[in-house]
């Protein structure tokens, strides 16, 4: 049975944490979906581990993203802050879990991680990363208007498993939804975009479309950052998705990258 | 000294011959033309709304039911029909102080379109400036400036990494920033790997380290400067694009209103805010209301809105403005406020036009009474016409009463002409007391409530019945009723030789007849009908002059019809009670002694009477001391009074009563009780004319009739009121069969001689009076008493010298 027939099915999700922020809007995404989807919600904290060297070197110091001052980096408070980040968060996922009955774990592991996550055993149906960009915005900050659920969708199965994850936090968190089709032919996008508005609304969803003039990732990439959204659930490549593009994909969207697989 | 005169039957009212007129029903005649019988009014109005010159507004005034206010207003409707409509005055948002809202005047008929276009226009720009920022072009030249910027810092952040890494080091990201750290194999070096490093090579790093966190510390320090450079390369974008969606927009518009310079400075206006304002577009065609009951439209776009104050059709002539209610919020309009949120607001659209606003270029008419009692609304109104403009001032704020935000629209210049409506004692003390108002209100138009009664009058009278009945949809009048009709009229106005002009009255007096004639089965009104409706009318409203009557025929209240009496007569006092009078005879009395000349009125002494009442009893003083005591002192003190009187008497119509009862008493010559008497007199003894002649004749002919007619009973009246007789049918009935008697009498002696029996009396070439005469028997009455009172003086001399030798 295909996925453009059949019903959304994700077994397990695997939240991926660390300490660049952000991960406060991912918690509650990935419990909101596991909810909706009656999925197993995985977390996994990671502690960057250069993170932790680089502050047991002696001339360890930290420029601020948006002061530019320089303050030395102090190990155990490092470690401190981050055994803290981690046990904050797993207080707000188990709280999630328990108000919206979601079956939940939580550990706690060091590496970086974008390896951490994406080499996770098990292959979770959904991968849930929530953190901020790596360097100040140049753009204005986020608008009083909520931005929609950005959504990307490409006619595979994968793509069908991200218009419906998209679909169902929008609905889920009273938000519109918008999906993204990466198709520079006109005719094609009319078809995938038909396909799609069929398949929501027989799931009782609805969503507007825009066309990406771009097959590739980095186009698609280049919409997320001008959209300014801050959640975008995209279908993950057949032939996976490399780091770099992983790390692009977060700078651009600056909150939640949801990958469906 | 002449008689006084007996009236023949055909003296007692002024008959209209049904013969005089040439018709047999009303409807044979045409309408009247004008209003009846105010060709002077007529003709002030006429003057005063056609010269157009500061301070010639109307001031129509006259007692009510005149008919002035239809006159008025008909007159001005047709001319005003004929007149160019005025401009269309509309009130925009100020761009520069939203506080002063703009009015704009537009060529008639132009503001509605003005409004429509401009309601169009925003609704085309909802849909249009996001289309421009969803199109493929926008969208790329965005992700062209936002790729531009992303890749400059990429290659900055790119570069600094670079160079890190040609060092051996890597640019981390911490929770709070970036940092740098030796590697080795991608990895961060551990303390320990770092501690095993030679000293010169942990200096090197810690130095390069040192360098590359100055250099990344001025590249984050350029990212504001970036931000800022980015954020006007897309304000720029959004301006360009915006214009390609509002240029053409506006264009249109500008060239629709190309006659119309303020309008073209408005659009200008609009377009530069629409572009500083771009987002609030683009955020309307995402967000969705926030609150049940909210505006669908955003607050953001009511600036663009047109508040049509005064405006319509293209043509319809000048507007003619009745304001019934004319409070100062309704004369000159008002902002009015919205609760938002637990607090007032207003904006421009919440001004609201008032009577003057509607009446600019036309005409408005106003109540004076109303107008005056309305708190600031005459002062206010006196305002707008010195400074010939609408400035909007809120009461409540001039008053401090209340502190919500506010505006102060831009004032309108107005042209009007105001015809105020009251009655002549608002006029001559708005004259006497405000000095601007004969600057203002230039223009009297003074009607009056009666026309001479002429056979000219008649026929004009008779189209006045034609006409009423005709707008009233009432069946045709024969003669016979229009004659009644006539004679009612004089009977209205109380003078057999005028008519009354008060066209409401007759107005009422037809329906009726109308009503009456219907009940009948009859299909024309017949003098029956006029007279039932007269009577009808009468016994309606006659409940207290029947209880008056009553209490007088079971003695409740005192009055003789018969006998005679010293010092006693029957005066005639008139009620008016909800617009029906009627006479009540009263006994007068009065009472003589010895005393100093002084007459004591018991009314004034405990404040029971006017001031003219008053006045009339000083002059029977002055009349006392001046025939009959000219060389001596008056050694007579006199009381008078109106006897059972309770509830305060004016007027000096009882003047020449209040004589005959003192000089009655004096002489001690009884006074007829089967006549009453009535009429004012002067200081030499002149009967003087008085009012409601009729009603007084008529009240006590009701008393003797009721007791039984014997031919003696009678009134006296004033010769001069003869003229104003208009008695009703069975008076004159009695007087014809002679059971009733009219006399008028020209001096106090004549009344006298009638009420006496005896002649008065006139003095020979010495000042004496025939002997037995009643003024002889007054001065033999002050004779004595002088002689007593000289007699009880000497005494008292002799008392006062016996006590000094003692």
């Amino acid at each position: 049975m295909s996925e453009e027939n059949g019903d959304l099915e994700f077994g397990r999700i695997l939240l991926a944490l660390d300490a660049t922020g952000g991960a406060e809007a991912a918690v509650r995404a990935a419990a909101e979906l596991a909810a909706a989807l009656r999925a197993e919600l995985e977390a996994l904290f990671v502690e960057d581990a250069n993170l932790l060297r680089l502050a047991g070197l002696p001339f360890a110091r930290e420029v601020g993203f948006h002061s530019a001052t320089g303050r030395p980096l102090v190990l155990e408070e490092v470690a401190r802050g981050l055994r803290a980040q981690a046990s904050g968060l797993e207080r707000m996922l188990r709280l999630a879990a328990r108000q919206l009955h979601v079956q939940c774990s939580f550990r706690v592991a060091r590496g970086r991680i974008l390896p951490e996550a994406l080499s996770q055993t098990g292959h979770p149906d959904l991968l849930v990363l929530g953190r901020q960009a790596r360097r100040p915005s140049l753009r204005p900050r986020p608008r009083a208007v909520t931005p929609p659920v950005l959504a990307v969708f490409d006619g595979s199965a994968r793509g069908y498993r991200a218009l419906g994850a998209g679909a169902v936090l929008a609905a889920r968190t009273g938000r519109k939804a918008l999906v993204l089709i990466p198709e520079p032919s006109r005719d094609r996008f009319q078809t995938l975009k038909s396909r799609a508005e069929e398949w929501l609304r027989r799931r009782e969803h609805a969503a507007r479309f825009e066309q990406v003039l771009g097959l590739d990732m980095d186009s698609v990439t280049r919409r997320l950052r001008s959209l300014r959204g801050d959640v975008v659930v995209l279908p993950e490549p057949r032939d996976g998705i490399s780091e770099a593009q992983l790390t692009a994909l977060l700078d651009a969207v600056d909150g939640t990258v949801l990958l469906a697989r | 000294m002449t008689k006084p005169a007996r009236l023949q039957p055909e003296q007692l009212a002024r008959r209209c011959d049904p013969s005089s007129f040439s018709f047999e029903t009303t409807d044979q005649l045409e309408d009247l033309q004008d209003i009846f019988g105010q060709a002077r009014a007529v003709d002030a109005v006429r003057f005063g709304v056609a010269i157009q010159r500061e301070g010639f507004n109307l001031f129509v005034l006259g007692p009510p039911g005149t008919g002035k206010h239809a006159f008025v207003r008909q007159f001005l409707q047709s001319r005003a029909a004929g007149e160019k409509r005025p401009s269309d005055w509309c009130y925009v948002h100020n761009f520069e102080q939203p506080h002063k809202p703009r009015a704009l005047c537009l060529p008639p008929g132009r503001g509605e379109q003005f409004r429509s276009d401009m309601h169009q226009l925003v609704e085309e720009l909802g849909s249009a400036i996001p289309a421009v920022f969803e199109s493929d072009e926008y969208r790329a030249r965005a992700e062209e400036i936002d790729s531009e910027f992303s890749e400059r810092q990429e290659k900055a952040f790119g570069e600094l990494g670079q160079e890190a890494a040609g060092h051996g080091i890597a640019l981390l990201h911490t929770p709070a920033g970036f940092s740098f750290a030796p590697t080795k194999e991608g990895e961060v070096l551990s303390s320990e790997d770092y501690g095993k490093l030679p000293d010169e090579e942990r200096s090197r790093i810690a130095k390069v380290v040192g360098q590359l966190e100055e250099k990344l510390q001025r590249l984050i320090r350029q990212v504001p400067r970036w931000r800022k450079e980015r954020r006007e390369r897309m304000r720029g974008l959004n301006r360009e694009m915006t214009m390609l969606a509002v240029g053409h927009l506006i264009d249109e518009l500008r060239e629709k209103f190309a006659d119309q310079e303020a309008v073209r400075t408005y659009l200008d206006a609009v377009q530069q805010d629409v572009l500083d304002n771009i987002e609030d577009f683009r955020k309307a065609s995402e967000q969705q209301p926030v609150m049940a009951g909210a505006p669908e439209e955003p607050a953001s776009f009511r600036r663009y809105r047109v508040n049509l104050l005064v405006g319509g059709e293209a043509d319809g002539g000048a507007p003619v403005v009745f304001e019934d209610h004319p409070t100062y919020n309704n004369l000159l309009g008002r902002v009015e406020h919205v609760a938002q949120f637990g607090a007032l607001v207003t904006d421009f659209t919440l001004i609201k036009a008032g009577a003057l606003h509607r009446a600019n270029g036309g005409y408005l008419m106003l109540d004076v009474f109303k107008l005056l009692t309305q708190p600031f609304s005459w002062e206010a109104l006196k305002r707008v016409l010195n400074s010939k403009e609408i400035r909007m001032d809120s009461l409540g704020q001039m008053l401090s009463l209340v502190s919500t935000v506010s505006l102060e629209p831009e004032p309108i210049p107005v042209r009007v002409k105001v015809v105020l409506f009251g009655e002549r004692i608002w006029y001559y003390l708005l004259h006497a007391y405000d000095p601007e108002f004969g600057e203002l209100f230039k223009v009297a138009a003074d009607f009056d409530d009666q026309v001479d009664r002429t056979e000219d009058s008649h026929q004009a009278y008779a189209r006045l019945v034609a006409t009423l009945a005709r707008k009233d949809k009432l069946r045709p009048f024969d003669r016979a009723a229009v004659a009644r009709v006539v004679e009612q009229g004089a009977r209205l106005a109380g003078d057999a030789e005028k008519l009354s002009s008060r066209v409401q009255t007759i107005a009422d007096l037809l329906r009726e007849s109308d009503h009456w004639a219907t009940e009948a089965g009859r299909s024309v009104v017949t003098a029956l009908d006029v007279q039932r409706s007269v009577d009808a009318q009468i016994y309606r409203s006659d409940r207290v002059r029947q209880r008056v009557q009553e209490a007088i025929l079971r003695n409740v209240v005192f009055i003789d019809t018969a006998g005679a009496r010293v010092g006693q007569v029957n005066g005639l006092s008139v009620l008016e009670l909800g617009g029906f009078a009627f006479a009540q005879p009263s006994r007068i009395t009065a009472t003589t002694r010895l005393g100093e000349g002084e007459v004591i009125d018991i009314e004034r002494e405990v404040d029971l009477s006017g001031s003219i009442h008053s006045k009339g009893v000083l002059i029977l003083s002055s009349f006392l001391a001046s025939r009959y005591s000219r060389n001596r002192p008056l050694a007579l003190a006199a009381s008078l009074t109106f006897e059972q009187n309770y509830g305060g008497i004016e007027g000096d119509s009882a003047s020449v009563a209040e004589l005959c009862a003192i000089l009655s008493s004096v002489s001690d010559i009884p006074i007829r009780q089967s006549l009453a008497v009535t009429g004012s007199v002067n200081q030499h003894g002149q009967v003087q004319p008085i009012g409601a002649v009729n009603e007084k004749i008529e009240g006590f002919f009701d008393i003797c009739k009721a007791r039984g007619l014997d031919g003696s009973q009678g009134v006296l009246i004033p010769a001069s009121n003869v003229q104003h007789l208009m008695l009703r049918e069975d008076v004159i009935e009695a007087v014809r069969a002679e059971k009733f008697h009219v006399y008028t009498v020209e001096t106090v002696d004549q009344a006298l001689d009638l009420l006496t029996g005896i002649p008065a009396g006139e003095p020979d070439a010495a000042g004496n009076y025939p002997a037995g005469s009643v003024n002889q028997r007054v001065m033999a009455r002050l004779g004595d008493l002088m002689a007593r009172r000289q007699a009880l003086a000497a005494e008292a001399r002799g008392k006062k010298r016996k006590r000094h030798h003692e």
